[in-house]
C-alpha cells in the first residue's frame, strides 16, 4: 500500500510522458509518410494539335492527406487493448487515462500539423529549384504571414479531430468487440435509412459542415464541439471496462 | 505525335494514376515487414531515435522554409509568362492589327513578325501545303504593280493563351520552304510548353485569402489562331493555290 497519494495532475503528467515514449514510433511513421508525400506530384501531358503541353501540379495535398490518414490510424492504435493495458501499469483511473490520451493527441497533432504546414514552403522550394517557371496560387509567408498561421490552426484542428475520431471508434470496439461492431453497424444503418427516407446524406452534411465553413471562429467552435462529443463517447463507452485485461 | 509517343504518354499517365495506390500498398507491406523485423529484434530503434528524427525533420523543414522565403519571397516569378488581365490582351490585339493593316494597305509594324524575306520566282507561284489542317496558315496575297519577279514574304506568328497566361513568345514557327516557283508549308506551328504550378493543400487553406483552387483546377485550355503569311506578288506572276484559305487582298478591299 502506498503512503503517498498522487494528485490527478501528477497522474496525467506521468501518463502523458509514458504515452509519448511508448508511442514514439508513430512519429517515425509520420516522418516516413511526409518524406513520401514529396514524391507524389501529379503530372500529365496534353496534346493540342500542333504542340504539346505538359502539366505538372505540385501541391502539398498529399502531405495533408497522408497526415490525416496517419492521425486516424494512430488514434485507432492509441485506443487499442494493448495500449489500454499499458496505461494501467501506473496508478491511473479511466478518466486520467482518457485525459492523458487527449493531451498526448494534442502534442502529437501539434507536431504533425507543424510538419504538414512547413512541408508547404519546403515543397515550394523544391518545385522552384527544379522548374524554371512556376505559377503559384498560394502566397508566400512574407506576403501573407497571417495566412500561414491560419493554415497551421486549420491543420491542427483537422488533425486533432481525426485523431480523436480514430480513438473513439477504437473505444467502441474496446468496450465490447461484438457490441462495438454492432453499434457501428447500427449507426451506419441509421445514416443509410435517413438517406433513403429523407434524401439527406448525414455523412456529407457533417463533412460539408466543416469543409464548407467560411468563418474560422465557427469552424473552431464546431471542431471543439465535435472533440468534446467524441471524447465523451469514448469515456462513456469505456466507463465500465476492466482497467486491466490479462 | 506518332503512335509510339501516344502509347508512351498513355503508359506514363497510367503509371501516375496507379502510383498512389501502389505506394499505399508499399507502405502497408513495409509497415508489416518492419513490424516483423522489430518484433524479431532484427531492427531496433530506441525512443530517442524517433524523437530526434522527428525534431530533426522539423528543423530541416524550418531551414527549407527560410531558404524558400529568402530565395523566392514573392509568388510572382519573373520568368513566368505575362498574365492576361481584364483588358484586351496585347498579343491578340497585335494579331488582329495585322489583318487590318494589310487590308487597309498600311505598313505592318508588328511584334509578331517572324521573318521578312524576298524570293525570285518565274511566271508563276505555286503554294503547297503538306501537314495537318490546324497547321494551315492564313495567306494574304497582295498584288504589286512592279515589273519584277520578286515576291515579298512576311510571316507572322499567331497568339497563344493557355488558361490566363500569354504563351505567344514560346510558339515556334517553321518557315515555308521555297524551291523554284513553289512555296511549301509543312507543320508551321510547333510548341512544347511545360506548365508547372504550385499550391498548398486546399484542406488547410480553407480560411486563407488565397482561395481553395489551384492554377489548373479548372483544367487546361488554350486559345490560338493561325499564323499569317503576307505575300506581295507582282501582278504578272500567276498564283496557283489549290485551297480556299488564300485571300487576295484586293478582293477583300472591295468587299470591305
Amino acid at each position: 500500500m502506498s503512503l503517498t497519494r498522487p494528485t490527478r495532475t501528477e497522474m496525467i503528467n506521468k501518463q502523458v510522458r509514458f504515452k509519448l515514449n511508448a508511442n514514439a514510433a508513430s512519429l517515425s511513421i509520420l516522418l516516413f509518410l511526409q518524406v513520401l508525400a514529396f514524391f507524389l506530384v501529379v503530372s500529365s501531358t496534353v496534346s493540342f494539335g500542333a504542340g504539346e503541353i505538359s502539366v505538372v501540379e505540385s501541391s502539398t495535398a498529399s502531405h495533408a492527406a497522408l497526415t490525416i490518414f496517419w492521425a486516424f490510424f494512430s488514434g485507432i492504435s492509441l485506443g487499442s487493448a494493448a495500449k489500454w493495458n499499458e496505461a494501467f501499469t501506473f496508478v491511473s483511473t479511466r478518466l486520467t487515462h482518457h485525459l492523458s490520451s487527449f493531451i498526448y493527441m494534442m502534442v502529437v497533432s501539434f507536431m504533425a500539423s507543424l510538419m504538414a504546414i512547413l512541408a508547404g514552403p519546403a515543397a515550394r522550394l523544391i518545385t522552384y529549384m527544379r522548374y524554371e517557371e512556376v505559377m503559384q496560387s498560394t502566397q508566400t509567408i512574407t506576403e501573407a504571414p497571417g495566412d500561414f498561421l491560419i493554415q497551421f490552426i486549420t491543420a491542427f484542428a483537422y488533425i486533432l479531430m481525426v485523431f480523436v475520431m480514430g480513438y473513439t471508434i477504437q473505444s467502441f470496439f474496446q468496450a465490447n468487440r461484438l457490441l462495438g461492431g454492432l453499434y457501428i453497424i447500427v449507426i451506419v444503418a441509421f445514416l443509410f435509412t435517413i438517406n433513403l427516407m429523407l434524401g439527406i446524406s448525414v455523412v456529407s452534411a457533417i463533412v460539408f459542415a466543416f469543409i464548407q465553413e467560411t468563418s474560422l471562429v465557427l469552424f473552431l467552435l464546431k471542431v471543439i464541439g465535435a472533440i468534446i462529443l467524441l471524447m465523451s463517447l469514448s469515456i462513456w463507452m469505456t466507463n465500465r471496462l476492466e482497467v486491466r485485461k490479462s | 505525335m506518332d503512335d509510339e509517343s501516344i502509347r508512351g504518354e498513355k503508359i506514363i499517365m497510367g503509371i501516375f494514376t496507379v502510383l498512389p495506390i501502389v505506394l499505399l500498398i508499399m507502405i502497408l507491406i513495409l509497415a508489416m515487414v518492419g513490424k516483423g523485423f522489430i518484433r524479431k529484434g532484427i531492427l531496433s530503434f530506441n525512443r530517442k531515435f524517433h524523437f530526434w528524427a522527428a525534431f530533426g525533420f522539423i528543423g530541416l523543414l524550418l531551414i527549407m522554409t527560410i531558404l524558400a522565403e529568402v530565395l523566392y519571397p514573392t509568388s510572382q516569378v519573373s520568368k513566368a509568362p505575362p498574365k492576361m488581365d481584364n483588358h484586351f490582351p496585347y498579343s491578340l490585339k497585335a494579331y488582329n492589327a495585322i489583318s487590318d493593316d494589310v487590308i487597309e494597305g498600311k505598313k505592318v509594324d508588328s511584334p509578331l513578325l517572324v521573318a521578312s524575306r524576298t524570293h525570285e520566282v518565274g511566271d508563276q507561284l505555286e503554294i503547297m501545303h503538306r501537314g495537318e489542317f490546324y497547321d494551315f496558315p492564313m495567306i494574304y496575297i497582295e498584288r504589286s504593280d512592279t515589273a519584277s519577279n520578286t515576291v515579298e514574304e512576311y510571316v507572322y506568328k499567331p497568339y497563344m493563351f493557355v488558361n490566363d497566361y500569354d504563351y505567344t513568345e514560346q510558339l515556334n514557327l517553321h518557315l515555308p520552304t521555297w524551291q523554284d516557283d513553289t512555296m511549301t508549308i509543312v507543320d508551321m506551328v510547333d510548341f512544347q510548353l511545360n506548365l508547372v504550378s504550385f499550391s498548398d493543400a486546399s484542406l488547410f487553406k480553407q480560411f486563407t485569402s488565397a482561395g481553395l483552387g489551384t492554377v489548373f483546377s479548372g483544367g487546361v485550355g488554350s486559345s490560338s489562331a493561325s499564323p499569317i503569311i503576307h505575300l506581295i506578288v507582282p501582278e504578272d506572276v500567276e498564283v496557283i493555290a489549290p485551297f480556299d484559305d488564300v485571300m487576295f487582298v484586293e478582293d477583300m478591299r472591295e468587299e470591305w
